[in-house]
């Protein structure tokens, strides 16, 4: 893998060589390019998918769109083999430094590849673009102010495409579904990837009319949209923290074992992505899971105790504790119903128990045979199997039994 | 004068107003490129609506830019020489289009329209002579000059700190007219407004100008960045809704069981929230405050059963017990980076410890108790007292007072004490029963016994 990761570099300098001669009359400008582009790769916007997206997307935004005033009328600064070459170079500088700060090689060698594919469509669907879209000019001859509008939505699209794919690429290994919820947890960054790019098509256009103040135009909006990513960021991981800290609640109060929550959680969202589920449905199976045992913090209520109480009345009560939080009604839900069997007799399925639900009972109760009972996995998988007429659905079972395999829980070595 | 009486006046008189400099600018015919008009106007009344609470200091509006992009636009297309009246009449006419919130019509609300038309009218009618004056001679082709970009951005921010610092003017004085209440928008907001909005300002004027040199792409192109930027923010907005309305949940499980307790945290929010302005925190302060009281009684969850059981007042030995309990779970929460702070204040705020061993429990090492935890050990005592108890009868107010002062406790600070009966004698609030009925024979608990 060391090899693969060091041919990236190499591969990028051997391109940069080859496209040297630079066409443009001040060569300073590719030069200062690439530097930017080095140096922006190294800070990094949160997106949700974790992929990393970085201000040097804003100078390649802006490439193309850049021109400036010359006696003979406007004119672009780079032609398509000087952006290439921007490119090339500005991002075998950011693979040196990166690796000089200690990134990962594997997932740096991904990234920089992964960059250079969008970052390539990009140009060259602009510069396809360009001449084959021309839009009608004004009654002087004078061209239409919206032409370089739709230059850039079209290359910009077409480059989330690239940026999209290739996230599901980056796990060739996974099965198809897991491909696709790579992919569809890509699309979630459409947000941060069309502010980077927005921005820099801004520069580039502000340029042309008023030079550098054309700077404060476009750093101004993206500033305040790039605070506004990094403060929801945060109160995502804010909020994480936070449901991860009252789940632990009913184990501190002693009414389940200690780590029992985040066990089931951590199980819960492994066998959700082995059924293939969405990230969107994966997250709500994970915190879930986490609140599940969460109606168990009324335990130390006397007149509870005094009156008894059944599965159905804890798993209620946790739902009402989780459902205040209107953006949790699901959860909620989910958590209310997991107790219930997933079918009742001559029934083949009950369609309206959440597969969360399903889940979340069959990984909880496994939880606490190993943890609590002291089965050892297999004898645990064989009650799970044996509850698995009413109680526990058997897909779910199967799925968990693949996601511990994986995971060596059995200790078994499979002979061929 | 009645409230509603003022009202009226003042909404009646800042109409007038608006309607007034709309007829004083109007030039007689319309005079600006008209669809250009109309996109701007759009982008302004969107805007407007959209304007969302960042916290309790900053609000992310930004339909300021719009109209001061406008402005800057118009003022180089025209080329008619001194101040271009329909220029200022645009500017004034866009502005006034920007309350009709039909929600608001709807409703029959017109008090709040009317006065904001007429000060969002003045204010732009004198932006835009600000503009007017700084670039109404400067005409441009396809490029500008780096003098005549600087004069552009000069005029931006000139005219976007004179639209703020009017408006801002206009509406505190609505408000300390028609409330008599003056803490309503403290004059120091003012500095953070009218900076934040002349930078707002700058981008405004630079964008006309490049909107006029036939570059209305990048119309759409900063909407993108912005809209961007814009959900990012609701959706921050929302998640910490979530935030607190998730931990409101654990605490209602808390105080549903117990009817002596319901709404205890509420009102401990509500008394910290009155000290702590009585006292002048910030922001962030009263944010922290409210925070630290939503958590404070959260570690009771893991209380044991046998301690909640108990009727009357607990012995030393099975407090300590339940502090151990509480504690267990105030460790959970510390580890949420972003309630360390309050986790801080709450768990301090027990008055039991403070006497004796004070900086050993808890997560603060400190060996004097903090300002916040002294607000929140007040408010807490003081709803303890004036609130009935399994065990006892609420006492009155003053009662409550009086035994917080005589308590020597370092949490209970005199300074903290008078806050509360300073902010509750101007709200004109009393808590717990009358004195008549707590005089004799009931038997109040006393400060350092009635926290729960």
């Amino acid at each position: 893998m060391w090899a693969a990761a060091a041919l990236v570099p190499v591969a990028g300098a051997v391109v940069a060589v080859a496209l040297l001669p630079v066409d443009a009359a001040n060569p300073m400008w590719v030069w200062g390019a690439a530097a930017v582009v080095g140096v922006g790769s190294l800070i990094k916007v949160p997106t949700t998918s974790g992929s990393e997206f970085t201000p040097a997307a804003i100078v390649v935004g802006a490439l193309p769109l850049l021109a400036r005033q010359t006696p003979g009328g406007i004119e672009h600064i780079f032609t398509l083999h000087d952006s290439m070459l921007v490119v090339t170079l500005g991002l075998t500088f950011s693979w040196v430094l990166r690796a000089a700060r200690g990134d990962d090689p594997r997932r740096l060698a991904a990234g920089v590849l992964r960059r250079a594919a969008s970052f390539t469509v990009y140009l060259w669907v602009f510069d396809w673009v360009q001449r084959a879209v021309v839009l009608p000019t004004g009654p002087d001859g004078s061209p239409n102010g919206w032409e370089p509008f739709v230059h850039f939505v079209f290359a910009a699209g077409a480059s989330f495409m690239a940026e999209v794919l290739s996230a599901g690429f980056d796990q060739t290994l996974g099965s198809w579904h897991r491909w696709e919820g790579r992919v569809r947890l890509a699309l979630r960054d459409l947000n941060v990837f069309t502010a980077l790019w927005a921005a820099g098509a801004l520069f580039g256009l502000a340029y042309e009319a008023i030079g550098w103040w054309a700077l404060a135009v476009a750093a101004l909006p993206y500033l305040f949209t790039d605070g506004a990513f990094r403060r929801l960021h945060a109160a995502r991981r804010t909020y994480a923290q936070m449901m991860r800290a009252l789940a632990q609640i009913p184990e501190v109060g002693g009414h389940t074992q200690p780590g029992h929550a985040h066990r089931t959680a951590a199980l819960a969202s492994e066998v959700a992505v082995e059924l293939g589920l969405g990230p969107e449905e994966t997250e709500t199976v994970e915190l879930a899971a986490l609140m599940h045992a969460i109606g168990r913090v009324t335990l130390n209520e006397p007149n509870i105790l005094r009156m008894g109480y059944t599965d159905a009345d804890l798993a209620r009560w946790g739902s009402e504790i989780v459902g205040e939080a209107s953006a949790l009604a699901e959860v909620a839900e989910v958590i209310r119903r997991q107790h219930e069997p997933y079918r009742s007799p001559g029934e083949d399925r009950d369609p309206d128990v959440p597969i969360a639900s399903r889940i979340i009972k069959v990984c909880s109760a496994y939880d606490i045979a190993t943890a609590e009972t002291g089965f050892s996995p297999l004898e645990a998988m064989e009650r799970l199997h044996q509850g698995s007429v009413y109680d526990y659905d058997p897909d779910v079972v199967a799925a968990l039994r693949k996601v511990l395999e994986r995971r060596g829980a059995f200790g078994l070595v499979r002979s061929r | 004068m009645r409230a509603p009486v003022r009202r009226f006046l003042v909404g009646s008189a800042y109409f007038l107003a608006g309607v007034g400099v709309l007829w004083l600018t109007y030039p007689g015919a319309f005079g600006v490129d008209l669809p250009l008009w109309l996109l701007f106007t759009a982008a302004y009344v969107v805007l407007s609506y959209q304007s969302v609470e960042v916290n309790d200091r900053l609000y992310a509006s930004s339909s300021v830019m719009p109209v001061l992009t406008a402005g800057v636009a118009f003022a180089l297309v025209s080329d008619r020489p001194g101040i271009d009246q329909s220029v200022v009449f645009a500017m004034t006419l866009m502005a006034a289009l920007g309350p009709l919130v039909p929600e608001d019509l709807r409703l029959r609300r017109l008090f709040q329209p009317a006065a904001n038309l007429g000060q969002l009218a003045v204010s732009a009618a004198l932006a835009g002579l600000v503009i007017e004056a700084v670039v109404g001679d400067l005409s441009v082709s396809m490029v500008l000059e780096t003098r005549e970009a600087f004069r552009v951005a000069v005029a931006g921010s000139a005219g976007a700190a004179t639209y703020s610092a009017v408006n801002f003017v206009l509406v505190r004085n609505a408000v300390v007219w028609t409330y008599g209440r003056r803490d309503l928008i403290p004059w120091s907001r003012m500095g953070m407004i009218v900076g934040s909005q002349t930078l707002m300002g700058v981008l405004g004027g630079l964008l006309g100008a490049v909107v006029v040199t036939a570059r209305p792409a990048v119309v759409p192109l900063i909407l993108f960045v912005y809209v961007m930027g814009h959900l990012s923010i609701i959706a921050y907005s929302r998640l910490r809704e979530a935030h607190e309305s998730t931990l409101r949940g654990f605490v209602k499980t808390l105080e549903t069981r117990d009817l002596y307790t319901r709404g205890h945290t509420e009102r401990v929010a509500y008394f910290s929230r009155l000290i702590g302005e009585r006292l002048g925190f910030n922001g962030t302060q009263l944010e922290q405050m409210r925070w630290a009281a939503l958590i404070h009684d959260v570690g009771k969850l893991a209380v044991p059963v046998e301690l909640m059981q108990k009727r009357g007042p607990l012995d030393d030995d099975e407090y300590r017990r339940l502090r151990t309990a509480t504690h267990l779970v105030d460790d959970l929460l510390s580890e949420v980076d972003f309630l360390r702070p309050m986790v801080d204040i709450a768990s301090g705020c027990h008055p039991r410890l403070a006497g004796e061993d004070f900086g050993q429990v808890g997560h603060t090492h400190t060996t004097s108790p903090s300002l916040e935890q002294k607000v929140l050990a007040v408010a807490d005592a003081f709803d303890a007292m004036t609130s009935n108890r399994s065990y006892r009868m609420a006492s009155s107010q003053s009662r409550a007072f009086a035994a917080l002062r005589r308590d020597t406790s370092p949490l209970f600070d005199p300074l903290v004490i008078d806050a509360l009966e300073q902010a509750l004698a101007e709200v004109g609030q009393t808590y717990g029963p009358p004195d008549y009925l707590t005089e004799v024979g009931v038997e109040t608990g006393e400060a350092a016994h009635a926290h729960d």
